[in-house]
């Protein structure tokens, strides 16, 4: 029984050549990916003489608490956005309010995007009217022909609408059900049976009650995933608050500003400060990526499987 | 609620109270449905329907910066004003570039990873995390800590400390980029690929084996057929990825990427964002010209290349 075991483990482990140079290709990958993040944390952490004297090294000089955790401290104080508004006044934003703006615009997109599909997916689903196969076929219609250059038209309509730079606007475009999720929710509120939903209007259920209290907590794990997904998505997006949200810079929009070098104060002089500032901001999503992985990565594995 | 009550007492109903406590029902799941499609519906018809169809109308429009009359029709002119401003040879070339490099070291490298680890070979939980990570970190973070490695530490790696900044250097500037571009490419491709994978029968893939088939002809012959619906639809993004890419340009160099790398998305992209920064949109006319001249040519070309990938594809009877 051992014997065969050791079998067993031995003939696992034998790789084929085309293997082999997978591992290798896949190890200098992983470490040309693990070494740089490392090396970002390690710099974030050196002063600016240690990084001259070594700027290929990830420790920094000296014993732990003698490197420069100052460059955190200084990067809290001085991370500054000087932000133009639609009327044309600077507005500076100092990291406090990044962070407010990070969560309202990551946390409150990802809440309204997930509510899209979560809603349209329930309805298209269990509803069977012929306005919901045409809201599905417009979904896979709009996935399959790209439109393009849109964005000037968005930016002038929200503006006419007086929801330009703020969060209304950008909520409401963000409330949008045309995405892969929007299938992935559509499939998990199928899989139920239609038994639950009949149990409960015999029991005398409202159909919001049984949308509320019984659709959505069975498909919570899924709406949940891609809540995270979306979540991460925004938080990293610098780009919607630098066109549409000018003035509300979130931290992504902050480390693009910093990472640009073009003004002067003196985050964006320094080296080991703007790295600072990217791992201020790195960090909290990796940390809450590591805690999740298996939530995130489960659920976007399953929509490649649905494809 | 009280025609619902009915029917949990179980009490025979007259056939006309039966017929108005169904039709009542019904109702009832009507306003319910249309109550919670309004807002997402109306969302879709203002935020994706009207914004694409006034994109189109601003492509015949120009604002009348002089009178003040707002929007006039221009006929032809948006578009014969970008056709003779924007360098559409070095855009197109750049464009088609990235998608030739994305889809022969990308698409192939995140096939050949997905596979590696749908064999739960050594390692391949660690693999597919990190090949996942370039997704969870900003594409800001990434481009500034490369951008930051590649100018100060490779020059003291080569040992050169006067070399010139190789991401300031013009000729490297596209190589450098489009390195950057593949190496945080994988994350969900081979998320969606292994997941597929890991979907195709056991004893499809053990038959295979007993035939003593190869590790590669495993990959092409069955797995490969076996995903191929997922294949396309990446491959499909990845041709939609040529009109829209901006290949992390921006991220790179704000709005001032140098020309002769510059990409359609980011053209598109950099210049809007130039006009929504200074509060105009004198020129927006124009880019919606250009969007509109793009999405011209992306439909067929997606709508042909999907055509295609599923008529010549493998098929897996």
């Amino acid at each position: 029984m051992k014997n065969e075991n050791v079998k067993n483990k031995k003939k696992k482990f034998r790789l084929s050549v085309s293997s082999w140079i997978l591992l290798v290709l896949l190890t200098i990958y992983a470490f040309s990916m693990v070494y740089l993040f490392l090396w970002g944390i390690g710099t974030s952490l050196k002063d600016h003489r240690n990084f001259l004297a070594d700027p290929v090294g990830i420790l920094p000089k000296g014993a732990p608490w003698e490197w420069a955790w100052s460059n955190y401290a200084t990067v809290v104080k001085s991370f500054e956005v000087d932000a133009i508004t639609p009327e044309g006044l600077t507005v500076y934003v100092g990291i406090d309010w990044q962070i407010v703006y990070t969560l309202l615009y990551a946390g409150g997109g990802a809440f309204v995007t997930t509510a899209a599909c979560c809603i349209v997916g329930y309805m298209v689903s269990k509803f069977n009217y012929v306005f919901s196969r045409i809201v599905y076929t417009t979904v896979l219609v709009t996935m399959v022909i790209p439109v393009i250059g849109a964005a000037p038209s968005m930016v002038i309509f929200l503006r006419d609408l007086g929801l330009y730079d703020n969060y209304i606007g950008t909520y409401l475009m963000k409330f949008n059900f045309l995405s892969v999720y929007f299938l992935l929710v559509h499939a998990s509120y199928v899989r139920i049976s239609p038994e639950f939903s009949e149990a409960a209007t015999i029991d005398g259920a409202s159909e919001l009650q049984i949308f509320t209290r019984i659709m959505i907590p069975m498909v919570m794990p899924t709406l949940s995933a891609i809540f995270l997904i979306y979540f991460i998505q925004y938080w990293n997006d610098y780009q919607t608050a630098l066109l549409y949200m000018p003035s509300h810079p979130t931290l992504a929009y902050g480390v693009y500003y910093a990472a640009l070098g073009n003004r002067d104060n003196s985050i964006a002089r320094s080296d080991t400060f703007r790295l600072a500032s990217c791992m201020i901001m790195a960090l909290p999503i990796l940390a809450l990526f590591i805690a999740l992985r298996d939530k995130i990565m489960g659920n976007v594995t399953a929509g490649g499987v649905k494809e | 609620m009280e025609n619902i009550q009915n029917f949990d007492r179980k009490e025979p109903m007259a056939g006309k109270d039966k017929r108005v406590s169904l039709a009542t029902k019904k109702r009832k799941k009507l306003i319910f449905y249309c109550a919670m499609m309004a807002l997402p519906v109306l969302q879709f018809v203002f935020f994706y329907f009207y914004v694409n169809f006034n994109s189109f109308v601003l492509a015949f429009q120009k604002l009348d910066l002089v009178g003040g009359s707002g929007y006039e029709f221009a006929g032809m002119e948006n578009f014969t004003t970008i056709f003779k401003e924007v360098d559409w040879g070095v855009l197109i070339e750049n464009s088609m570039l990235l998608f030739i490099v994305m889809l022969a070291f990308g698409t192939v490298g995140a096939v050949m990873f997905s596979y590696y680890i749908y064999k739960k070979n050594p390692g391949h939980s660690i693999f597919k995390i990190i090949l996942y990570s370039p997704h969870i970190i900003s594409t800001v973070v990434f481009a500034l800590l490369y951008n930051y490695f590649i100018d100060k530490a490779i020059p003291a790696i080569v040992g050169d400390p006067n070399m010139q900044p190789p991401m300031n250097n013009m000729n490297f500037v596209q190589t450098g980029t489009i390195i950057f571009n593949v190496w945080v490419s994988f994350g969900t491709q081979v998320l969606m690929y292994s997941g597929a994978m890991s979907g195709i029968s056991e004893s499809v893939i053990e038959s295979g084996q007993l035939d003593g088939i190869t590790p590669m002809k495993e990959l092409c012959f069955i797995v490969l057929p076996s995903i191929w619906s997922t294949f396309v639809t990446f491959l499909i993004m990845r041709v939609m990825g040529i009109f829209t890419e901006q290949a992390s340009l921006f991220s790179f160099y704000g709005a001032d990427a140098p020309a002769h790398v510059q990409t359609l998305g980011y053209y598109l992209y950099a210049k809007v964002q130039a006009g929504a920064s200074k509060g105009s949109v004198a020129d927006y006319n124009e880019l919606s010209a250009m969007g509109m001249t793009l999405t011209v040519i992306a439909v067929p070309v997606t709508l042909a290349a999907r055509y295609c990938l599923n008529k010549f594809g493998p098929k897996t009877e």
